[in-house]
């Protein structure tokens, strides 16, 4: 299980996130949404230790995060803005992450390509970085993160830049990886496809979450949730 | 696991810089005569080093003092860490204070070993100066890592004058000591400031491989303090007075860069005190102009680029570059006035007209250089360069023809 406990977060006294305490539990998913600036990404970023300027603490199997480094996180994280090597290929990027997480040749190349196939990005696998579409970098962000050996996946905004059919793809990716007790916590404005890929939501809004079953939510309900924020 | 974070890292390095010869072949040229050129100049170079090292002892610490200053009151963690390092998380912490370290240290480390290549003999304020920098170094960077930044910033300026003052080398020797370990010991780091800059760094990095210097524009810009709010209101007081508006217009931007601005001021303070130090030597006032001109330039190119780079980007600037100029002229040559009064009161042996001519010409250069578009203007701007720099090194310069002519 991972747990927040009062989590607070300003930024030059507007408080971003107020006493957030939720509990997330392993091998469900987890949609995250709110207007923007809502506190989304700050919250993700607390929970991979990205951010440490703030009052609360994490737990993962009630052991304490807080003093870890970013570096021993146990998660990954796919970020909304991809750090790329302009002179490394597709098939480099992954191969990079590969070797460092130590996994055997063989095995990382059978993940690559299951990956690619996944995410469609096999035509992709010798271009460089530069040569890409904005929604086939963002494929290649979502491939660097899911290679990853590890069962806790935190997404920032992972739908953006995609057309339908890349949608498609990495709701199915999302979903086979569920299937194998995967956790994921994603932030995005994309309501359908969280509903596709989500068991349950957290809505941010005036730096509290309010918890929903996805089941439980509509496009018309957050809306009116969200927009209450804004004070319309 | 690091050693391929390396590998691959200089892969995409090699692959960038033969990327970046194809592209500007002329560049290959450059880089190949000018290493042929230090190569064969390194013996005289060491000569009139061995002939002068009192004097180079003392400027060259003197340089590295304001420099190691100068660094420390930035914002900015100094050593640079490939982001990808971190994103991909393709390294551990271990490599990463490791890293800090080594790149800490480098510059200082290759500095000595090129001393004693060409056999010259380092002198003990000189070997301080170069420990001082690589404490700097470290320092710039363990500033990221505490909560406040203005604190730290007092406490690692005040060792760093306090080491250069008592000029020991065991001193040096022990703080550096104390500094690695208090670095190596920390548990974890704070990623909130160093993660968006080294980020930042990587786009502005890309900017310059690829020539796209809109990019590199908008990442100097992100790099500092993120701005929130805006008090000042000059701009619809005064919108019905022209000269009023465009005056408060420079003046409003300049709050953008305050901090840099209070940070070139140090610096100039320094540059004007130091020299009083060593009043025997008259050229050294000439360097600290030259720094002072630097860093005050460098303020004017901050505030003239961005708009350069919008206005060539399509906003709507309908100015040319001489009613432009009659507009930031006064308010730049407002920010020029402290350093021109310090530095006519305090460097005895620079010029005074020299001083009001450089600081007139400084602002009008900036803004020939940042918005002329054609190749005439950028002569004139180069031009421009060449008489303030002569200006600034003239008798540093003198100094230097008459060692290299008397060996």
């Amino acid at each position: 299980m991972l747990e927040v406990r009062d989590i607070l977060k300003d930024y030059g006294g507007r408080v971003v996130l107020d006493k957030i305490s939720f509990e997330f539990y392993l091998g469900k998913s987890y949609g995250l949404v709110g207007k923007n600036g809502a506190g989304k990404t700050t919250f993700l970023k607390i929970l991979m230790r990205l951010i440490r300027d703030h009052q609360g603490d994490i737990f993962l199997h009630n052991k304490s995060l807080t003093p870890l480094d970013y570096l021993k996180i146990p998660m990954a994280f796919i970020s909304d803005t991809p750090s790329l090597y302009s002179d490394l290929t597709v098939k480099e990027h992954l191969l990079l992450i590969c070797r460092s997480q130590k996994i055997a040749k063989i095995e990382a190349l059978q993940r690559i390509d299951e990956i690619f196939e996944a995410l469609k990005l096999e035509q992709y696998r010798n271009y460089f970085p530069d040569a890409l579409s904005k929604g086939t970098l963002q494929r290649l962000n979502i491939a660097m993160g899911m290679v990853r050996d590890t069962s806790i996946f935190i997404m920032d905004e992972p739908f953006a830049a995609l057309d339908p059919v890349q949608v498609l793809a990495v709701e199915n990716l999302i979903n086979l990886k569920k299937q194998n007790g995967n956790t994921f916590i994603i932030s995005s404005h994309d309501l359908d496809s969280l509903v596709e890929v989500c068991d349950e939501c957290l809505v941010l809004r005036d730096g509290k979450t309010l918890h929903y079953q996805i089941s439980e939510l509509t496009k018309e309900k957050i809306t009116t949730i969200i927009g209450d924020s804004y004070g319309d | 696991m690091a050693i391929e974070a390396l590998k691959y890292h200089w892969l995409n390095r090699v692959r960038q810089s033969i990327r970046l010869m194809k592209k500007n072949f002329l560049l290959l040229f450059a880089v190949a005569f000018f290493s042929v050129f230090l190569l064969s100049m390194l013996e005289p170079i060491a000569g009139v080093i061995r002939e002068h090292n009192t004097v180079f002892e003392k400027w060259g610490s003197f340089i590295f003092l304001i420099y190691c200053i100068a660094k420390i009151m930035q914002d900015y963690p100094t050593i640079n860490i490939p982001i990808q390092f971190l994103s991909v998380k393709a390294v551990n912490l271990g490599f990463i204070k490791g890293y800090v370290f080594v790149k800490s240290i480098l510059f200082s480390l290759g500095i000595f070993m090129v001393f004693m290549l060409m056999d010259i003999s380092l002198s003990k304020t000189l070997v301080v100066a170069l420990i001082i920098n690589g404490l700097a170094n470290l320092m710039c960077f363990y500033k990221t890592q505490v909560s406040s930044l203005l604190r730290s910033q007092t406490i690692f300026l005040s060792i760093i004058i306090l080491i250069y003052l008592v000029d020991s080398v065991a001193l040096a020797s022990l703080v550096l000591a104390a500094m690695i370990i208090l670095f190596l010991v920390r548990k974890s780091l704070k990623y909130d400031d160093i993660y968006k800059y080294y980020y930042a760094y990587g786009g502005m990095l890309e900017g310059i491989v690829s020539n796209d210097f809109a990019r590199i524009s908008t990442v100097q810009s992100s790099l500092s303090k993120s701005k929130v709010k805006s008090k000042f209101a000059f701009l619809e007081k005064f919108y019905e007075n022209a000269v009023f508006f465009y005056y408060f217009k420079e003046i409003s931007r300049m709050t953008v860069c305050i901090r840099s601005l209070i940070n070139a001021y140090f610096v100039t303070f320094v540059c004007c005190i130091a020299p009083l130090f060593y009043g025997g030597i008259a050229w050294l006032g000439g360097v600290a102009i030259l720094v002072i001109v630097l860093v005050m330039d460098n303020i004017l190119t901050r505030l003239n680029k961005p708009e350069a780079i919008n206005k060539k980007n399509g906003f709507y600037l309908p100015f040319t570059p001489y009613q432009l100029l009659i507009q930031k002229y006064l308010p730049h040559v407002t920010i020029l006035i402290i350093p021109l009064l310090m530095s006519t009161v305090f460097l005895a042996g620079v010029s005074r007209l020299a001083l009001v001519a450089i600081f007139l010409l400084l602002p009008v250069k900036s803004v020939v250089m940042n918005f002329s578009t054609t190749w005439r203007g950028k002569m004139v701007a180069y031009l421009m360069d060449g008489i303030l720099f002569s200006l600034c090194f003239g008798e540093l310069f003198n100094y230097l023809i008459s060692s290299v002519i008397g060996t």
